[in-house]
């Protein structure tokens, strides 16, 4: 499993980035319901880890920072999600 | 490490997050755009029967353009973009414009009366919408079902069947607007 995956908001970021082509700073607060600056400090680990990529333009003159997964980044999703999928099913068949 | 139930936990919040980053995923202006187009080219029929065809061969294709560029200004503003959303919603609404364009040599042959074939062309738009409805917006299989029954009542009504049908018709599409726009929770621009 990916330790930095472990924590939910990581992991969050990681399945909305995959699941579109980039997403906004502000999009992505609307929806995980983060502060700006526990947002920031959970996207500049992810960065650092290689799995995010980072675009900045301005609209309607004002910054905007885009979103999105690198290759790295999708194959650690995939590998997390395949890891916990199987630790769920583990789980399950120990209690029948 | 965390318990298979915290996991699970863990997955159904994730469920939910993408429900909800799919929410409200085309603007206000798109229905109101073809709640407009509708409601001209279906009273065309009844008082302006010649041009019905021209009016879409002209609206359709821009009306489509339009809806591509209102999509993705709408993206670029709620800052979210989705290639593989955008190429989808296309892909299906270009296969409905093709099989109409490929039915209308059987009304220029003489093949299918005018008023017969623009029924077909109206049920072949119903089922679009329908299908829209299930594999892209929830909203639209209400208006392809009010479509059908629009279908359907143009064989009772004797007299401006099609502006009243429209009329009906566009109004669905946008109440369908509106409530896709406060699902969203995000403003038009």
């Amino acid at each position: 499993m990916e330790r930095i995956l472990e924590h939910r908001s990581r992991l969050a970021l990681c399945v909305l980035l995959n699941r579109n082509d980039c997403m906004s700073f502000s999009r992505l607060k609307g929806l995980l319901e983060e502060t700006d600056g526990s947002l920031g400090a959970h996207l500049l680990k992810l960065e650092k880890e290689g799995y995010l990529s980072v675009r900045k333009e301005f609209r309607d003159r004002k910054p905007v920072t885009w979103y999105s997964l690198t290759k790295r980044g999708k194959e650690a999703l995939d590998s997390h999600l395949g890891s916990l999928s199987r630790l769920i099913r583990q789980g399950s068949g120990g209690r029948s | 490490m965390a318990s298979s139930k915290q996991l699970t936990n863990d997955l159904e919040y994730l469920g939910a997050l993408l429900r909800k980053s799919e929410r409200g995923g085309s603007p206000f202006m798109i229905y109101a755009l073809w709640a407009v187009l509708v409601l001209v080219g279906f009273s065309m029929v009844d008082f302006a029967p010649h041009r019905v065809g021209l009016f879409w061969f002209i609206a359709g294709p821009l009306g489509g353009v339009a809806s591509a560029i209102l999509g993705h200004r709408y993206g670029l503003t709620i800052g979210q973009l989705n290639r593989e959303d955008g190429l989808r919603h296309l892909w299906h609404w270009f296969g409905i414009m093709l099989a109409i364009l490929l039915a209308v040599p059987l009304g220029v042959s003489g093949a299918i009366a005018w008023p017969v074939l623009s029924r077909v062309f109206l049920l072949i738009v119903a089922l679009a919408y329908f299908l829209a409805g299930v594999h892209l917006e929830r909203p639209l299989k209400w208006v392809g079902l009010l479509m059908m029954a629009g279908y359907v009542s143009l064989f009772f009504i004797p007299a401006y069947g099609w502006t009243l049908v429209g009329i009906l018709v566009s109004l669905s599409l946008v109440v369908s607007g509106w409530v896709e726009r406060r699902r969203g929770g995000t403003p038009d621009r």
